[in-house]
């Protein structure tokens, strides 16, 4: 199951507000090669008048804008009775913003910085999009993870793995051909929400082993570090 | 009023209220003094005037044609009334002096007694002559034959009595206002004198700055209430003192580490532009600046969060749960690190609960399980332990095999970015902030840190918390750990020798 096969043929449409150019432009840049209709705005009147103009599948608001707060924005959209799904990105991570984000309508919640492959699985998420594969066996290439029994396939031989390790390798197959983050590996497989102490070093060892255990004597890797960014299973071509 | 009256200095206001309160209540007592005094010294006066009543009431008589008849006897209207028989006088039913029997002459007596109030008994006090006064005792008087009560009235001289009450009239009249007068001015100087404290307070709070928060007040007598409030600000100021330095060292040690990873980042990316690179060598560049970048974001979140945890102020969730779980969680967890380095982790954990809050306990232990696996040599044993202290604290300890901290290194041990070997630790990954973190939380948490060498090599670190909460103990514990500062860490990092293990 590939996971293009989950989208539909008309894609969405996002609006990204963020003041700051680099970023602004990069976002749109990368929800483009989802091949998603992107509109920028760079302040929250911009926003509010595209906003009035057309209809979005789903609003990336900054929180701190030079006109006016994106809670106010937010707040605006509400008023009018705009249902539009709203991912918020800030600076602020304390437990009271978060609050407050959520309260005013907001339907996710970002903290800065973040990787653009999270902000992806979220707008995927509030798009009822899902990026991920579902159903209870989990295929890519000869690879294969029964995820009720728990047990993983490879080329017909059965891997022996840790539960941690089936985990891990469930969490891929559902993302696969996307990025995962170690951010999300942590949060989602870790559970592990703080981010002070980091368990990087505890998943790269992780990964090392399940790489072993499942590329060890196949032809094809299935399991793909990408640099500076985290992991990704899918074929080396994609 | 009011508003005038809130205007005043305290002590104006206390020395106006005790003056004004003192002089009612002195008034109070100078006039219950004087009443019963004049009360008490004209009783046997009084007893006298009741004698000469019953004797002029033996004697007296009335006819019914209105003749007095004294000892049966007609009685005259005499000019001198001999001093051994009774005064009196009396006064018919219309107010009308009947009779009036005394040995004063005309002359004499300058201003005659006016008519009693009647139908009662009275005792009143007349003044006849600048020099002569009277008390007289008026009673009803009966008289045969008629409707109407007649009054009588006995008489004696009141003189001598009125001398020595005179005298104390004086006293109190003279005495009172010096005694107010003391009390307004005494009080106003001695409430100003006591409050003098306060003044230099005020004065020296005021020079008290965020640049110059090392100045505190002064503290006359601790014990008393101006003492407690100089103690307690003090105290305050303490808090912020070591806020404000905790918070200068964030920006020195911060600013410092904060540029090794950014100048990695340029210079990565400007090398990568010099020449022109294929399509694989790009991506290489750009994950290596990528990985840095993390790396600044990793460094950027733990001294935030060392920040929140050292000025006391983390969120914390106290729950109870179990140690050896939560500790066998984390060992499971890290286990793969270790195994990486074929080294075994031990673990001996006694059954037993807590009341803390388990992510920052979490976090602490992780650190130095962490440190213990990064710093001990492949294929030693890591052991951790939980267990209750007697005196009802958990203790958590993990130790070692590695190299051990050297006893100059050992005060250095929980300071920021403190790395054994600084070039090993950053090559690890480690920013040297963990112990920082771990002791920040215990703080918070109300335990201790502890660290000892282990012979012949190694190093034992342990974490002691207290069982359950006190809750309204909490800040304070914190609080006198955080006087108490760096010194005590040091002592409690001594370099007893364990059991051998």
């Amino acid at each position: 199951m590939s996971p293009s096969s989950v989208e539909t043929s008309n894609p969405p449409r996002i609006l990204v507000v963020e003041d700051e150019a680099k970023t602004r432009e990069s976002l749109a840049e990368g929800l483009r090669l989802e091949s998603w209709i992107v509109k920028t705005a760079a302040t929250g009147a911009a926003a509010l008048q595209d906003l009035a103009g057309e209809s979005f599948d789903l609003v990336v608001l900054d929180w701190m804008l030079p006109d006016k707060d994106g809670i106010e924005v937010l707040q605006q959209i509400r008023h009018r009775g705009m249902q539009t799904p709203v991912l918020m990105l800030t600076a602020r991570t304390t437990l009271n913003d978060r609050v407050i984000g959520l309260d005013s309508g907001a339907d996710d919640y970002l903290a800065k910085p973040f990787a653009f492959a999270e902000l992806l699985a979220r707008s995927r998420a509030l798009l009822r999009r899902p990026m991920w594969a579902t159903g209870r066996m989990l295929r890519c290439g000869d690879l294969q993870v029964d995820t009720r029994t728990r047990t993983a396939v490879r080329g017909g031989e059965e891997i022996s793995l840790t539960p941690r390790e089936v985990d891990v390798l469930e969490y891929l197959l559902r993302y696969q051909g996307q990025v995962v983050t170690r951010e999300m590996l942590e949060r989602d497989v870790w559970k592990q929400t703080h981010r002070a102490t980091s368990l990087d070093n505890v998943i790269d060892v992780q990964m090392a082993r399940l790489r072993r255990k499942v590329d060890g004597e196949a032809a094809e890797r299935l399991i793909q570090t990408v640099r500076g960014v985290g992991y990704r299973l899918g074929k080396e071509a994609e | 009023m009011n508003d005038w009256w809130r205007r005043r200095p305290l002590r104006f206001r206390l020395a106006l209220w005790y003056a004004v309160v003192g002089t009612l209540l002195l008034a109070a007592l100078a006039a219950a003094l004087y009443f019963y005094v004049a009360e008490r010294m004209a009783r046997p006066l009084d007893h006298q005037l009741r004698s000469d009543l019953s004797q002029v009431e033996q004697r007296l008589a009335v006819e019914s044609d209105r003749r007095l008849v004294w000892n049966g006897r007609p009685l005259e209207q005499r000019a001198a009334w001999s001093t051994q028989y009774p005064w009196f006088e009396l006064w018919n039913d219309k107010s009308e002096l009947v009779c009036r029997f005394w040995p004063f002459t005309e002359n004499r007596v300058q201003q005659v007694p006016s008519a009693p109030a009647r139908g009662r008994e009275t005792i009143s006090v007349f003044d006849v002559a600048p020099d002569l006064r009277l008390r007289v005792l008026s009673v009803p008087y009966q008289v045969p034959g008629q409707e109407g009560k007649w009054m009588l009235r006995l008489m004696r001289v009141h003189e001598p009595v009125g001398d020595a009450l005179g005298a104390l009239r004086w006293i109190i009249l003279v005495a009172l206002p010096v005694v107010i007068a003391l009390l307004v001015v005494g009080g106003y100087y001695i409430t100003k004198l006591w409050l003098m404290p306060l003044d230099v307070m005020a004065a020296e709070a005021s020079r008290i700055t965020a640049d110059d928060l090392g100045r505190r007040l002064p503290v006359e007598n601790p014990g008393d209430d101006l003492g407690r409030v100089a103690t307690i600000f003090n105290v305050t100021l303490d808090r912020l003192q070591s806020s404000f330095e905790a918070l200068d060292r964030f920006v020195a040690d911060a600013s410092h580490e904060l540029r090794t990873p950014l100048t990695t980042l340029r210079s990565v990316g400007e090398v990568g532009l010099r020449r022109a690179r294929s399509a694989e060598e790009y991506a290489e560049i750009i994950g290596s600046m990528l990985e840095e970048a993390q790396r600044l974001q990793h460094l950027i979140d733990r001294l935030l969060e060392l920040a929140s945890a050292e000025a006391g102020a983390p969120d914390v969730h106290r729950t109870e749960f179990r140690v050896d779980d939560a500790v066998g969680a984390c060992v499971n967890e890290l286990g793969v690190l270790a195994e990486a380095k074929g080294q075994k982790i031990a673990v001996d954990l006694a059954a037993c609960r807590i009341t803390t809050d388990a992510v920052l306990f979490r976090q602490a232990l992780q650190n130095l399980i962490d440190n213990a696996v990064k710093y001990s040599p492949e294929g030693s044993t890591v052991r951790v332990i939980v267990r209750e202290l007697p005196g009802g604290e958990i203790e958590v300890s993990v130790a070692d095999e590695g190299t051990g901290i050297s006893p100059e290194n050992q005060v250095h041990l929980t300071e920021r970015f403190f790395r054994p070997d600084r070039g090993r630790g950053r090559s690890q990954g480690g920013f040297g902030l963990g112990l920082s973190l771990t002791k920040a939380y215990m703080r918070v948490l109300g335990g201790a840190l502890r660290y000892e060498r282990l012979q012949p090599t190694g190093s034992l670190f342990r974490l002691v918390l207290p069982k359950g909460t006190k809750p309204h103990q909490i800040t304070m514990n914190q609080r006198a750990m955080t006087n108490v500062g760096n010194n005590a860490a040091v002592a409690s990092f001594s370099g007893a020798t364990p059991s051998g293990k």
